[in-house]
């Protein structure tokens, strides 16, 4: 139904109102434009929003004569045409068929193909119509084509063969996946090494190509493509030569201007004259030289991040190739002298004075990579090193560096990377440092100390010569600390979160919650940070800002790795190094691997069962299987080692459960390492109700999850072996206090409990991933070969919590996936199917079956602090909370009248039950008992610090051992540098 | 080629629900694409849009037979036919804007002239998105569009498909470019 324009008076409320918008447009457009405005201002009646909205449609009249004239199929038959795109999709050309179009220009199109003899992608350049006509050109770039197809070369875009479509010559060529170095710089500028690397395997390209006398004459970033292994490759090799001569239609310089002209002329038709050497410029003929010219404008410009020449139009762009000379400040100051020289002697306007041999170039890049040597050393007590041994090493006691000039001389020479001598320092710490993470500049450490009195972590951060840490409050708890990239804050995980604090302390802030699991971070340079969700599964991501949190590696998790952990990102913030595999000793590709966020591929770099390290130098750090921390240089773009491997620490703490070594690396190259290998001792340790100390059971080592003997003879302990890199159940015998090892799998095993009959030991192995086996170990009170274990089976982590009474029933920690928190479950032996107990994702764990079997004890995170609850058992009908103000770690007492748990200060707590009924439970007031300094927790698998003997008189506590004298930090100025030339660390000459 | 085969059999069969007619119909279309384009590109003069008109009006005639189809179904097959072609234009636009993205080729910017005339007829992906926010307010003025931009139908021939005058029709198409060339520049209302 129409309304009458004129005839209303009230505004519509509905400023969108189709039809009223409609009718006031449509009537406006029928008068004069003068008249239109007083129209519109009555007809709307002082609705300003219907006023904005007929005016916003009505700005537009003037064009709506020449819109969608066409119909869409001439619009996109245009574009076919235009860009001559699409025009072969779906064709069959020899035994190729084309699947899609990758680019199209001025040089044709190029598509994506699928070679049907031979299986794979290629891809196919098919040149302009237009060049056919010039039977000279084509019968030189047919030539060009034959040499080019005949040569292979690892850096060379290869040449498969040559097709004719429709009588148009189209080249079938190597499809190299990965991404345009233009695309790579776009990010910022590179890493001296890295930009180095990449120099040399296009000085390689040039050098084999420029030896046939093939001239590339449009070398520029966007024809280098870093390919998905890292390999630098040079495409479009001699193809401008194709447009070389007297070319008047390039179809991308606009012919109208003079200078374009000389740029058409030259063959200058791919796009941007920035790399144009010139000589090419003015029109003369390009050589090899002209190919050195734009090999240095593609070095600086990764060096700098930025172009060399730039101008707003192409005459700007040829003036300023003439005219102008690059802005050496910007090379960053790490820039190495031969670098410097190279690019000096590449960009010489005068080619006669120009560097002319790509092997040339090669060899000034070989000296640039290589480290200094020989040089004169810097101030301070230093001395070189000569094949990384010990006894060569400078040390300063730590009571000089604790001086103030000590320390800023120490931060001084950490700016200076291109020191010659590797400087070691020890920083005196207080505690035991562990989960240490240094700052990109090498000036900050933070790391994480137990509290003396909860065994809490606190998380610290030191000046690098500063006399000692400041802890940062509120950070109990705090694990696995990182940096930002402007390290203007650290992070670290604490109570399912990701948070980040100011190195100078202040409020935490949570970027992101994350699992309880989670840990081991890094914050690349693009504001990404890669973390391990869990203690399984692929590495995720989240954007600095707590935005975009998702699984990032999952995809390349393979069915026999169990994790990705341990991150660290390159220099570029896109490529991270991380360690995956498999916790048995039989993972075979369990190492450490490159990645990147784009690419989503990973590629092998070398066995190793620790967290990398990396040094934007290329150096790759590692703990290896003599448990010495080592450096290898490391090609960053391909993943390959290269040279020697080198012994950086003798000694480094090592925790065999998370495959995790105590040393940290700056990208200046600082390394600082804790060389204490005994790290996260405890011992278990008898106390009475009162905290009174009774005396210890078995020896102090790397242990967790003591578990009483029903009969209170023997105690289970899991203990790591960092020698063997192992983890494995022992039982230790009160009485005679004698250790036995129970396990003897080369997978990690963890997380004893006891079958209430006293004869099987349920634990957790990781050998196959993700199973308890439940092992009849005993016969005759002795431990006795191990016979045909139980497996449980899920897909999940599972730890063992508590046997049902009847023992044919185990409770079990259910590790959930991805973002799901952990869930206590039933298994029946036999029964594959386990009974998922509770639903709510709420991170239940430390399942305790009471006595008579009815009720079941758990801690979990639902009221968002850790609480001990009670719900009857199996059924888990009501809920109960006993713990107050946050508890962990349930216990009963053998007669079911009393629940043990240690609260949030770690202290043991008992509180008084009383059961009536089967489902009538009531609780008394929590009693404090006395602080229990329990180990702080390192693995997921570290769930039980303690347990209660049936009476409830005695607990066996997993106290924490401060190491006895405290080993001071070990810190490694310029760790990297190298020795004397010719040294094995020098990058190998390919 | 067999008369079942041909675009119009295939739209009709995607008219009666079998959903596979689509699938052949969209080589068909694309071929006739090629075939304009080829055609387009060894056009004497450039720009000459007479000539193009022609040539565009001669695929549509080839893609969708209307005389073969009965006067009953006619309003049904036009509308048939302009959602076949919207979508298979609009996919394949997509397919090619996909392409400049992904892979692994280094692309060579087209030339400024292509940019220029860019503007002029949009991206059929974006206009197909802004068309989408047409239909929910005005979803006649809608189907004006998709029949005359994508089915390529006169005025009458619309107004014949929509059961409305040819004046509405042409009130709706002036309107609803207005409303696109606001939705296509980003202009706040």
């Amino acid at each position: 139904m129409r309304r009458d324009i004129e005839g209303h008076g009230t505004p519509s409320d509905d400023p969108y109102e189709p039809d009223r918008v409609e009718q006031i447009c449509h009537a406006a457009l029928a008068l004069e434009p003068a008249n239109r405005a007083a129209f519109i201002a009555e007809a709307c009646a002082g609705d300003e929003r219907l006023r904005r909205e007929v005016e916003s449609l009505l700005r537009h009249e003037s064009n709506v004569d020449g819109f969608l004239v066409e119909p869409a199929l001439l619009t996109a038959a245009q574009r076919i045409a235009e860009g001559s795109e699409h025009a072969l999709i779906g064709r069959q050309i020899g035994v190729y068929h084309i699947h899609s179009l990758l680019g199209a220009g001025g040089m044709g199109e190029v598509y994506r193909a699928r070679d049907s003899a031979l299986g794979r992608d290629v891809a196919i350049k098919v040149l302009p119509r237009l060049f056919v006509t010039e039977p000279d050109r084509v019968t030189r770039f047919m030539r060009e084509a034959r040499v080019l197809a005949a040569l292979t070369h690892p850096h060379i875009g290869a040449i498969y063969g040559l097709e004719h479509v429709d009588g148009v010559p189209a080249l079938v060529l190597e499809l190299v996946e990965g991404e345009t170095l233009a695309a790579h710089i776009k990010r910022g500028p590179l890493a001296p090494t890295e930009a180095l690397m990449i120099a040399r395997q296009v000085a390689d390209a040039l050098d084999a190509a420029h030896e046939r006398g093939i001239v590339h004459r449009d070398l520029k970033p966007a024809n280098i493509m870093i390919a998905a292994d890292g390999t630098a490759r040079v495409l479009d090799f001699g193809l401008a030569s194709m447009a070389a001569g007297n070319v008047p239609h390039g179809g991308l310089t606009p012919p109208h201007s003079a200078v374009s002209t000389v740029a058409s002329r030259v063959g200058a038709v791919l796009g941007t004259p920035a790399y144009m050497s010139p000589e090419q410029a003015v029109g003369g003929v390009a050589d090899r030289r002209s190919d050195l010219w734009a090999f240095g404008v593609v070095l600086l410009e990764m060096l700098t991040g930025r172009p060399v020449f730039a101008g707003d139009t192409d005459e700007q762009l040829l003036a300023a190739v003439l005219n102008d000379d690059p802005d050496w400040s910007r090379l960053p100051a790490a820039t190495p002298l031969a670098a410097r020289r190279l690019l000096r002697r590449c960009l010489q306007r005068d080619r006669k004075r120009r560097l002319d041999s790509a092997s040339a170039a090669r060899l000034e890049i070989d000296d640039a990579l290589a480290p200094p040597g020989g040089e004169a050393g810097e101030a301070g007590v230093v001395v070189p090193v000569q094949g990384w041994s010990r006894s060569h090493k400078a040390w300063i006691a730590a009571a000089v560096l604790a001086s103030v000039a000590a320390g800023a001389a120490a931060v001084g020479m950490i700016g200076r990377p291109e020191a010659t001598y590797v400087k070691h320092f020890a920083i005196p710490v207080r505690g035991e440092v562990s989960q240490l993470a240094l700052s990109s500049d090498g000036a900050l450490l933070a790391f994480v100390m137990p509290d003396v009195d909860t065994g809490r972590h606190v998380l610290h951060v030191q000046a690098i010569g500063a006399p000692r840490a400041t802890a940062l409050t509120g950070t109990e708890g705090a694990s696995f600390p990182f940096w930002s990239p402007d390290n203007a804050y650290v992070g670290f995980f604490k109570d399912r979160k990701l948070m980040k604090v100011r190195p100078s302390g202040g409020a935490a802030q949570t970027i992101v919650e994350v699992t309880d699991t989670a840990r081991g971070a890094s914050w690349g340079s693009r504001n990404v940070i890669v973390y391990s969700q869990r203690s399984g599964g692929p590495l995720w991501r989240v954007n600095a800002d707590g935005t975009g949190a998702a699984a990032l590696t999952d995809t390349l998790l393979t069915p026999d790795e169990q994790s990705h952990r341990w991150p660290v990102f390159l220099p570029d913030g896109d490529r991270f190094v991380f360690w995956g595999g498999h916790f048995s000793k039989d993972g075979e590709r369990s190492g450490i691997y490159l990645s990147s966020l784009s690419m989503r591929q990973k590629v092998f770099i070398v066995a190793a069962r620790s967290n990398p390290g990396f040094a934007s130098d290329g150096k790759l750090f590692y703990v290896d299987e003599a448990g010495q921390l080592v450096m290898h240089a490391f090609d960053s773009t391909s993943g390959r080692l290269e040279g020697d491997v080198r012994v950086v620490s003798a000694a480094v703490g090592f925790q065999a459960a998370l495959y995790w070594g105590a040393f940290t690396v700056s990208a200046t190259g600082a390394v600082v390492v804790n060389p204490s290998t005994a790290t996260s001792q405890s011992v278990l340790t008898w106390y009475d109700r009162s905290g009174n100390e009774l005396g210890t059971a078995g020896r102090p080592g790397v242990m967790f999850n003591p578990s009483l003997s029903p009969d209170g003879r023997r105690v289970a302990v899991d203990i790591s072996d960092a020698k063997a890199s192992n983890v494995d159940v022992w039982v230790i015998d009160l009485q005679g206090d004698t250790a036995g090892r129970f396990t003897f799998d080369p997978a990690e095993e963890a997380t004893p409990v006891w079958s209430p009959d006293g004869g099987r030991i349920a634990y957790q192995s990781a050998d196959t991933g993700t199973k308890v086996k439940v092992t009849s170990g005993f016969e005759d009170g002795r431990i006795v070969a191990q016979r045909p274990a139980v497996s449980l089976t899920t897909g999940n982590n599972i730890y063992p919590n508590s046997w049902s009474r009847d023992g044919t029933s185990l409770l079990a920690r259910v590790e959930g996936v991805g973002l799901e928190s952990a869930h206590l479950a039933l298994f029946r032996m036999g029964d594959p199917r386990p009974t998922r107990l509770g639903t709510n994702n709420s991170n239940q764990t430390n399942g305790q079956i009471s006595p008579d079997g009815n009720w079941l004890a758990y801690a979990s995170y639902e009221s968002g602090e850790s609480s001990v609850y009670v719900t009857t058992f199996p059924g888990a009908a009501g809920k109960w909370q006993v713990s107050v103000g946050g508890g962990s770690e349930p216990r009963w007492r053998g007669d079911g009248q009393e629940i043990f748990y240690l609260d949030s200060q770690s202290v043991l707590t008992a509180v008084t039950v009383r059961i009536g009924t089967a489902v009538s439970f009531s609780s008394g007031p929590p009693r404090p008992l006395f602080r229990a300094r329990v180990r702080p927790r390192l693995s997921t698998s570290d769930l039980f610090s303690y347990d209660v003997t049936k009476d409830g008189s005695r607990f066996i506590v997993n106290r924490y051992v401060p190491p006895s004298s405290v080993a001071p930090l070990d810190i490694l100025l310029n760790a990297t540098a190298a020795e004397a030339p010719g040294s094995s660390l020098s990058p190998a000459t390919r | 080629m067999e008369p079942r085969e041909t675009p119009t059999a295939l739209l009709l069969a995607w008219g009666r629900g079998e959903a596979d007619a689509f699938d052949r119909l969209v080589p068909l279309v694309h071929a006739e694409l090629r075939r304009l384009a080829v055609r387009y590109m060894s056009r004497e003069r450039p720009g000459h849009t007479l000539q193009a008109t022609a040539l565009v009006n001669e695929a549509y005639l080839r893609l969708i037979e209307i005389n073969h189809v009965s006067w009953q179904n006619r309003a049904h097959f036009f509308a048939l036919s302009a959602r076949a072609m919207r979508r298979i234009l609009v996919d394949s636009a997509r397919a090619r804007n996909n392409d400049k993205r992904g892979g692994g080729i280094p692309k060579v910017p087209l030339d400024d002239a292509l940019r220029e005339a860019s503007l002029v007829d949009p991206d059929l992906v974006t206009l197909d998105e802004a068309l989408s926010r047409l239909e929910t307010c005005h979803p006649r003025k809608g189907h004006v569009v998709e029949l005359r931009y994508f089915g390529g139908l006169s005025v009458e021939e619309t107004a014949e498909a929509l059961h409305v005058s040819p004046d509405t029709v042409k009130r709706d198409w002036r309107f609803a470019k207005l409303w696109l060339l606001r939705a296509l520049n980003g202009d706040a209302p």
